[in-house]
């Protein structure tokens, strides 16, 4: 539960927006599926309504037919002809009796085509034993009584599906009888000519069912549909073979005859679910896209994002110079050149806080320097106490003489810089002073003339020299020297320091090396002396001048000055 | 008469050391010089040294490891130590390990003097102090039968 709702914080813009457009688009189509629900029992409600109406229509017109097939025969029993032919079979000769024969057919004939429906009339005069009928082949028949019941349609029907409706009917005036058939084709046709689904007729009396052409394999359903036809009309929906079938049925009025309407619900819901099924995949297309929109538009947003974000975090780890590129859109466009002024304006101010602390650095350096060191002055003290009390008066002289010019030249602090051949004269002094009180330490100095004259700051050869001395020579037991060297090529001049002394050992020249360049660190106390040379050259010549070490153990230790030749005229065009 | 050895890396210290001051008014006949730590050990090893003067600040062996050798192995040998700037607190530290005496450079003869008097003072009496006990100790057994006799004959007698 925490954790859903921690990753529900965490997940970015986009995929909220994503996570959104989704539930949208189910929320969409759950709609959608409400709606077309309601429009198919709609539209089924409608279906039943004009399936009802239509099976109501046939069934009436059943009716009417057979009604009007009924009061034809009916009427003909009041025909004059009809009645007269028992007197003409009663009285007449025979040329009398069949002349009327001829014309009773003739009209029975005529009385059978004048209805729509195509039908059998026959004439039985029990008394007369005689037979007269529409159809000729009936006619002249020996005379046989129908044995069908009296005012009631019955049902012929052979094994292959032929067959016909008969009435029978008693006449009114004399002994005769009428009987009506009405062929099975005939209704057979009826039901052809009905197109809006699979008719049938169903005879509950004789429960025999009719069918027309092409309707035989639904016999195999009968099973199912018989059972639930009751009362006059009514519906219901059976499975069959896969299909549905909507089922209505009403009921002729004047027979135990139903009219049966089987239509295939399958062919609407194909049609519905076929535009269904369209609508929907139109539906994921436009899902689609607009995911496709969405992450579009987020490496739009995102990737401004991460170029500002790595901006940031370069200034963050102090790369003050961390600016971001233009981006193509608008509001991004406006947020980097926002971050890009105040990494300009943070890194203003940062390097004249550095250069403050440099220049307040620059003071301490010099305030520093003007003192002598006292551990020196009192060696060099000791030194002259010494010699004067064994009357060693040269020595003495030499030494005053030596340290007064040291004196002098460190005293000298209003010069901002000096020349590299004063400076070897300082160092000079100092080793001078150096040697007389342990003669074991020496000093070599090879630099060629046309260098002696480069402007350097002041105080960066000794303090070099005095750590070679103090941390490299004086540790070790054997002679020590101190070689020092200036040499130039095309772009650079290198003056080196060398001394033969002890060493250092690698992780501690590593540590020096990797503090060199750093301006803050005041409380640091290892190779403060060093990193304050590098970073006066630095200050005088530029990035691309400065001091590197090289160091092997019982080896010595090389201090190395490089500066950029063409720094130097910038170096001293500023000074003078 | 005793013999000194004066350490320091400096030679010129103890050089100009050895030729200006009046060793033999200190009844110091022999002066040995060391220019290292180890060297001082060597010399210690072979000669019967019965003062040290050395310097703090040397290169390898410093001036208060020295001693604290030299006494692992002679804890009554005498120290004097030199100092220079800046090693005053090393300097008071190393009284613990018995140094008798320091001195600052550069150096004062005269208290170099004082102090070398007072040390050679106390070698002799430690000497003296020896002597006589070693004396007593002497006549006690030349004395031993004739007291062993006088004790006999006071329990014959019956006078304990």
């Amino acid at each position: 539960m925490l954790k859903e709702k921690f990753s529900k914080e965490n997940a970015s813009i986009f995929q909220k927006l994503a996570l959104g457009l989704v539930l949208m688009f189910v929320l969409i189509i759950l709609i959608f599926w409400w709606i077309y629900r309601l429009n198919v029992d709609e539209i089924q409600r409608e279906l039943q309504k004009n399936k009802l109406g239509e099976v109501r229509f046939m069934s009436s017109q059943l009716s009417n037919q057979f009604e009007q097939v009924l009061m034809n025969a009916l009427t003909l029993s009041e025909d004059q002809s009809v009645r007269g032919y028992t007197y003409a079979l009663t009285y007449g000769n025979d040329f009398a009796k069949y002349k009327a024969k001829l014309e009773l057919m003739e009209k029975l004939a005529l009385n059978s085509a004048s209805t729509a429906w195509n039908n059998t009339i026959i004439l039985y005069y029990p008394d007369e034993k005689a037979t007269v009928s529409s159809d000729r082949e009936f006619s002249f028949q020996p005379f046989v009584m129908s044995k069908d019941p009296l005012d009631k349609w019955t049902l012929h029907m052979n094994k292959d599906g032929t067959g016909y409706y008969s009435h029978l009917t008693k006449g009114h005036r004399g002994p005769m009888y009428i009987e009506i058939r009405i062929s099975l084709e005939v209704l057979q046709k009826m039901m052809s000519e009905y197109t809006s689904g699979t008719p049938m007729l169903y005879d509950s009396h004789f429960k025999t069912a009719i069918r027309g052409a092409g309707s035989s394999q639904l016999a195999e359903a009968d099973a199912q549909v018989i059972p639930q036809i009751r009362n006059d009309s009514g519906f219901f929906e059976i499975k069959f073979q896969d299909q549905n079938y909507f089922i209505s049925y009403m009921k002729a009025s004047i027979l135990d005859l139903y009219f049966i309407d089987y239509h295939l619900t399958n062919q609407l819901q194909q049609s519905i679910s076929r535009n269904n099924t369209l609508f929907v995949l139109a539906l994921m297309a436009m899902l689609l896209l607009s995911l496709l929109y969405t992450l579009a538009l987020r490496n739009q947003i995102q990737q401004p994002i991460i170029r500002l974000r790595k901006a940031i975090d370069r200034f963050d780890r102090g790369d003050f110079s961390s600016r971001v590129d233009e981006t193509q859109t608008l509001e991004f466009r406006i947020l980097g050149r926002s971050f890009n002024r105040m990494a300009e304006n943070t890194q203003t101010l940062i390097e004249q806080v550095l250069l403050g602390e440099l220049s307040v650095k620059e003071a301490r350096l010099k305030q520093y320097q003007a003192q002598i060191n006292p551990h020196f002055l009192y060696n060099c003290l000791n030194y002259i106490q010494s010699k004067s009390s064994v009357k060693d008066y040269e020595s003495v002289t030499a030494m005053t003489l030596e340290l007064a010019a040291y004196c002098r030249y460190i005293h000298r602090i209003e010069d901002m810089d000096t020349t590299l051949g004063e400076e070897l004269r300082f160092v000079n002094h100092y080793m001078s002073i150096i040697h007389m009180r342990k003669k074991s330490i020496t000093c070599e100095i090879h630099v060629p003339k046309q260098l002696l004259s480069i402007r350097i700051p002041r105080m960066i050869l000794q303090p070099l020299v005095e750590n070679g001395v103090k941390h490299g020579i004086e540790p070790s037991m054997g002679p020590g020297k101190i070689t020092i060297r200036a040499e130039q090529d095309q772009e650079f001049i290198r003056i080196t320091v060398a001394d033969n002394g002890v060493g250092m050992p690698a992780e501690r020249l590593a540590l020096i090396s990797e503090h060199m360049d750093e301006l803050t660190r005041p409380e640091e106390q290892i190779g403060t002396g060093v990193r304050n040379v590098n970073q006066r050259i630095k200050l005088t010549y530029g990035k691309r001048s400065g001091l590197s070490i090289q160091s092997s153990l019982y080896e010595g230790t090389t201090y190395i000055i490089t500066i950029h030749k063409e720094d130097i005229a910038d170096a001293s065009d500023s000074v003078s | 008469m005793h013999q000194i050895l004066l350490v320091d890396d400096e030679s010129y210290v103890i050089d100009d050391l050895e030729i200006s001051f009046p060793w033999d008014q200190y009844r110091i006949e022999r002066i040995h010089k060391a220019y290292s730590g180890m060297q001082a050990l060597s010399i210690l090893e072979e000669q019967t040294v019965d003062i040290v003067i050395t310097d703090i600040s040397m290169p390898v062996m410093n001036g208060l490891e020295l001693i604290r050798q030299i006494k692992a192995v002679k804890p009554n040998l005498p120290c004097i130590l030199l100092t220079g700037y800046a090693e005053f607190e090393y300097a008071k530290e190393a009284t613990k390990y018995g140094v008798v005496e320091y001195l600052l450079k550069p150096l004062d003869v005269e208290k170099l003097a004082s102090c070398l008097e007072k040390t050679v003072l106390s070698i002799e009496e430690q000497i003296r102090r020896a002597l006589s006990y070693e004396q007593a100790m002497n006549s006690f057994r030349e004395h031993l039968p004739s007291l062993k006799d006088r004790l006999l004959n006071q329990l014959i007698e019956g006078n304990l």
